[in-house]
């Protein structure tokens, strides 16, 4: 009976993987869920109405495509759900206090560099370069994060001990925790607001073939 | 994801509205002139009021407006959906 208990859990715990994390954590689920839904229809869409995309640029097939993304944007989820759960907020911040010169200077140096990772990509135009800059913002912090962690991770190795220890730098790392998850809500919502007002705006364009006299009329 | 929901329910809620406004603005000071802008901030269009005298007085149906209503109305609708647990 107890076995049977047993497995039964085993069954449910493995069933519930996907749902648990999605419901833990949620913030990034949707973030990412966002940029693949934005990424694959906006492709789609550019790709059916004969305009240049990425596909071209990279001498991929459509069919590639389809398969390539949501893998890719899967797996990205589940390295950054992984990470994620190795950190409670408290824990983080513990690391962050720690590693004060290793933070300062990632985070000068991510500062410094980002302007030319956005420089050198190709945003487009309105919206739409809103929402590709949050992406590459997005995705070289998550990679400097990466960096941040390994570097934490040897310099642990070496020093023992916090050599370090600054209030005006513990200042800053709580005013960070206690300001940066609003204001990224903020920023995230305020784009899929956007992006939804265009596409129902679009929608009802569409379906009630609105051609702008009443505006033209103003 | 809640707080989320929120904030893009009232985005949408609030440009829409502020877009209705703008559209409310345009048609008061181009009838009326400047005397028409200050009382387009005194008054409130109405519901179908506004859009009744926008139709007979240009002759066109103001669709933009009820667009953007609509916009706003599922805006209301996530933000609402999004508050319901909390």
């Amino acid at each position: 009976m107890e076995q049977e208990i047993i497995q039964t859990e085993k069954v449910e715990s493995k069933e519930n993987f996907f749902l648990k994390r999605i419901q833990k954590y949620q913030v990034l689920t949707f973030t990412l869920s966002f940029l693949f839904l934005y990424r694959f229809i906006g492709t789609l869409v550019f790709y059916f109405a004969e305009k240049e995309t990425f596909i071209e640029n990279y001498g991929l097939s459509i069919g590639v495509f389809l398969i390539i993304i949501p893998v890719v944007y899967f797996l990205q989820w589940l390295i950054v759900i992984w990470v994620a759960s190795k950190y409670t907020q408290e824990s983080l911040k513990e690391k962050f206090y720690r590693h004060p010169i290793a933070t300062i200077i990632l985070f000068i140096l991510y500062l410094t560099d980002l302007p030319y990772r956005l420089s050198g990509s190709d945003l487009g135009i309105g919206l739409f370069k809103m929402i590709n800059a949050f992406e590459i913002i997005i995705y070289y912090a998550s990679i400097s994060f990466l960096w941040w962690m390994l570097i934490c991770w040897i310099s642990k190795k070496i020093w023992r001990k916090q050599k370090f220890e600054w209030p005006w730098y513990k200042k800053i790392v709580d005013k960070f925790f206690i300001f940066l998850p609003p204001i990224y809500k903020f920023i995230l919502g305020l784009m899929v607001a956007l992006l939804i007002f265009l596409l129902l705006f679009v929608l009802f364009v569409g379906v009630f073939h609105y051609s702008g006299n009443d505006i033209q009329k103003l | 994801m809640r707080s989320i929901g929120k904030i893009i329910g009232y985005i949408l809620w609030i440009g829409a509205g502020l877009l209705m406004f703008v559209f409310w603005l345009s048609a008061m000071s181009n009838w009326l002139g400047f005397f028409g802008t200050i009382l387009a901030f005194v008054l409130s269009p109405g519901l179908v009021i506004f859009p009744i005298i926008f139709w007979v007085v240009e002759g066109i149906f103001p669709t933009f407006y009820f667009l953007v209503l609509g916009i706003g109305i599922i805006g209301l609708i996530i933000a609402g959906l999004s508050s319901k647990d909390n």
